[in-house]
């Protein structure tokens, strides 16, 4: 079976507060506070800053990778290759695989799959997937306290950490999301696409992981999906208790793809050996779920909590100017 | 064998225009105009005909720019007519290729254009950083370059702001002097540190005006100057030099003007003590002070001395920049060394007016090119005699 | 689509790949000379070789008044990596206060600017922190 050998995580500089944004649109409150990307950054350069803490995480050298996959749905392109582009950059070798997910969010859980086949079949013996994004949302619109930016990277190997036990997947053709290029990143009606997008495919796919864990054994979720509120609906239906959560979406926001991995190093950073992960990942038309069992906690310096609680408030305005939306174009 | 520039050509006229917002005028009519002074300047006259080759110096546009805008200016055709373009060292080495030909005897008269027209260019200077060149320099201004320099030489040096300041208050003064100058107006110590940054630690009073200008000289081998003048003055030493931030150095000097001072220095057989007056180099406040000490007049880190005591002032030992330098007279990057030479010419036969300088009989002028390699410069410097 | 200056600077942009001159040891960053800069020495064979991502600054501005497509204040500066390469870099992440001669800096990956549709990416520098 494969094996996580390493993850990296990559938050940018700057948080923004919800009640920040929201008072900037005359609204009370606001709960928590999400990472914003600075104006020279985006999916490419966050996520090879992941990489590279995944590389050093891992112990293993740029030109040790046999695939690279890069897995994004703010590129902002329509074609074009994160992942080649990144192949140069971490040095990896002229003849490494490079493949490149997007369309929706589950795209990390794709290239997950896809590495994991790949070292699984003794095809490869290193594979690094980068999930990055850098979201962008209406101002505004209730998306935006909670859509942010930031990128995680695994590297996948015959042997390390954490083993992966299982994969399943759901899918049902519903739709609920449909983004063109360049337009403001965010779904349209969030209670109906939870309820049919969401939660039965969920569910679906956590079911079908029982042939290697039970509902009962899992010790740890996490969960990429646009609202953390879908989350407590989702273990609250599977009978999962609600503090086995691991999410950093309080302190940095929801972003994409790497929220995946980013939850998942905080998963790491508080399981012991032995424990069991769950892993869930949401994209339009259904969901991934990944079974990951801890062989030992690997050790994050400096702490995946700490990279989450740390960064410089910003306000809106300056928000506003850094995400290139002061000017009135997305 | 090699020979030197040494006493081999004679200045015999120099005229220019007053620098400034010139809207009004094409870089034709400007140079037109500084020719038209330049000629009538001749103290016993000349005739257009007599001028045998002429030389053109200006940076705008970098492309096609050829020597025939100086023919249609002057009306000057059929005789050779060549460019220049050295950043903003172009008008020093416009006079210097002209000199060299003259020298070699290939001409006996010789006419020096620089000229600029730097505000039909909307954008400016800032447009043309050199956006591409990553790892060369962009987004490396002008005041950034001269910028990085400051900060190097006030770190090693504890210079503070109100010490660079000072180049700029003397400067401003002079220009309020002087009749050809853009800017006329004086300020204090306090204007130029309250100013608002333009590339911290330079503001806004640290820098030079954006100005259109034009400047001429017309040069002779000395053998004949006596047809146009019994008072030409003499070129002693010339040098040219260029240097890289890139290839070492901590950035408290400029190494091309070192190199450019020490070849003219050696051509004019002179020491920097024996130089009476001098137009130096001030695109910026710390441009000035640092070619104090490149130029020999001061040692490292000693060059706010020369402002504290006075000695650079217009009633000093050694008065710098009495036209008020780019600071005030404006700095149209063709024009300025042509015009820092004309200045000078008119110092050493006691006709600069309002900011002559007592009786100097060696001048030094001192002008730096920086361009799209926007990590070194151009360094040259001119020694003229009586 | 990729321009042929876009793509002769492909590499350098992606890679901090520094040449050592064998005659002065100065190190050409980031064009591999085959004429040196430093001891003019022609020709010379200089090796490349991937260079530490990290430098201090050699003296810095903070550039106040820039064209479209940069975000002021800029402090840019120029950095000598710990091979003796030097670069003008931007400098991020960053208080302006924080800023002297001889700041430790490490390089990270950012966009550079924007040209022909493409984004183009290389390094800019940020207060070391990693070792
Ligand atoms: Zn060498």
């Amino acid at each position: 079976m494969s094996h996580i050998a390493g993850i990296g995580v990559y938050v940018p500089r700057y948080r923004i507060e919800a009640s920040e944004i929201n008072s900037a649109w005359a609204r009370p409150g606001g709960r928590g506070r999400k990472a914003v990307a600075e104006f020279d950054e985006d999916a490419l350069t966050m996520g090879i800053q992941a990489a590279h803490h995944a590389l050093t995480h891992a112990g293993v050298a740029g030109n040790k990778l046999d695939s690279i996959s890069f897995a994004s749905v703010s590129s902002g392109y329509a074609e074009y290759s994160l992942a080649a582009q990144s192949t140069q950059v971490l040095g990896a070798l002229v003849s490494a695989n490079v493949a490149d997910f997007g369309l929706s969010t589950r795209a990390v859980t794709s290239a997950l799959q896809a590495g994991l086949d790949g070292v699984h079949s003794k095809r490869i013996s290193h594979a690094l997937v980068i999930a990055s994004d850098k979201l962008i949302a209406q101002p505004g619109s209730s998306f935006e306290p909670n859509y942010a930016a930031g990128a995680g990277a695994l590297i996948l190997a015959q042997r390390g950490f954490a083993k992966i036990e299982g994969t399943a997947a759901a899918t049902s053709g519903f739709v609920g999301l449909s983004r063109r290029e360049g337009a403001f990143h965010g779904l349209i009606d969030e209670r109906f696409v939870m309820q049919h997008g969401f939660l039965e495919a969920a569910q679906a796919a956590v079911m079908r992981l029982q042939d290697s864990v039970k509902i009962s054994e899992w010790n740890h979720a996490v969960l990429q999906a646009p609202d953390e509120r879908w989350a407590s609906r989702l273990l609250k239906n599977l009978k999962i208790a609600p503090e086995k959560l691991r999410s950093g979406t309080a302190q940095i926001g929801y972003a994409g793809c790497a929220t995946f991995v980013i939850h998942l190093a905080l998963a790491f950073e508080s399981a012991k050996a032995g424990e069991q992960i769950l892993a869930v990942s949401y994209g339009p038309g259904g969901c991934d779920a990944v079974a990951i069992k801890v062989i030992e906690r690997p050790k994050f310096s400096p702490s995946i909590k700490d990279i989450l609680a740390s960064g410089e408030l910003i306000k809106y305005p300056h928000y506003l100017r850094i995400s290139k939306l002061l000017r009135g174009e997305p | 064998m090699t020979q030197s520039l040494h006493k081999r050509v004679t200045i015999v006229g120099g005229g220019m225009i007053k620098f400034g917002e010139l809207y009004e005028k094409s870089l034709e009519d400007m140079i037109e105009e500084a020719y038209l002074n330049a000629l009538s300047r001749v103290d016993k006259g000349i005739d257009p005909k007599d001028i045998q080759a002429a030389w053109y110096g200006t940076v705008y546009p970098e492309m096609g720019n050829s020597g025939l805008g100086l023919s249609h200016a002057t009306g000057l055709f059929d005789i050779p007519v060549t460019r220049i373009e050295n950043a903003c060292a172009t008008g020093s080495d416009t006079f210097r290729n002209a000199c060299m030909a003259v020298a070699a005897g290939v001409y006996d008269v010789a006419l020096v254009v620089g000229a600029e027209k730097m505000h039909d260019d909307p954008g400016g200077l800032i447009q043309r950083a050199d956006l591409k060149r990553l790892w060369m320099g962009r987004g490396v201004t002008m005041p950034a370059f001269f910028g990085l320099h400051g900060t190097a030489y006030m770190h090693k040096y504890g210079v503070t702001r109100e010490q660079v300041a000072l180049v700029s208050v003397k400067n401003h003064h002079n220009g309020s002097l002087y009749p050809y100058a853009h800017l006329r107006f004086e300020c204090s110590v306090e204007d130029v540190v309250k100013a608002a940054y333009v590339s911290y630690p330079l503001g806004l009073y640290d820098c030079c005006p954006v100005t259109d200008g034009a400047a001429v000289l017309i040069i002779t081998n000395p053998k004949i100057a006596n047809r146009y003048t019994d008072t030409p003055v003499y070129v002693l030493g010339s040098g040219l030099a260029t240097d890289s931030d890139l290839r070492g150095g901590d950035l408290t000097s400029f190494p091309a003007t070192q190199f450019a001072a020490k070849q003219a220095f050696e051509m004019a057989g002179l020491k920097s003590s024996e130089i009476d007056v001098a137009e130096i180099h001030d695109c910026f406040s710390i441009t000035e002070l640092v070619s104090y000490e490149d130029l020999g007049f001061a040692k490292p880190g000693h060059g706010p001395e020369l402002l504290e005591e006075g000695i650079v002032s217009l009633d000093g030992k050694m008065p710098v920049n009495p036209s008020g330098g780019l600071l005030a007279k404006g700095h149209p990057l063709g024009a300025t060394g042509v015009a820092q030479l004309v200045e000078l010419y008119e110092q050493l036969r006691g006709e600069a007016g309002a900011v002559q300088v007592k009786n100097p009989e060696i001048a030094l002028q001192h002008n730096i090119g920086i361009g799209r390699y926007a990590t070194g410069s151009v360094g040259c410097v001119h020694i003229l005699g009586r | 689509m990729t321009t042929p200056h876009q793509w002769r600077i492909s590499e350098s942009n992606a890679k901090l790949i520094g040449y050592r001159c064998p005659k002065c040891s100065w190190v050409s960053f980031p064009e591999k000379k085959r004429a040196c800069k430093r001891c003019g020495s022609a020709p010379v064979e200089m090796m490349g070789f991937v260079m530490k991502p990290f430098g201090k600054i050699v003296s810095f501005v903070v550039q106040h008044r820039l064209p479209e497509g940069f975000e002021t204040p800029l402090p840019l500066a120029i950095i000598e990596f710990e091979e003796g390469a030097r670069a003008a870099g931007h400098i991020i992440d960053c208080k302006l206060e924080e800023l002297h001669v001889g700041f430790e800096v490490e390089a990270e990956y950012r966009i550079m600017y924007e040209e022909n549709g493409l984004t183009m990416y290389s390094y800019k520098f940020k207060p070391r922190r990693s070792h």
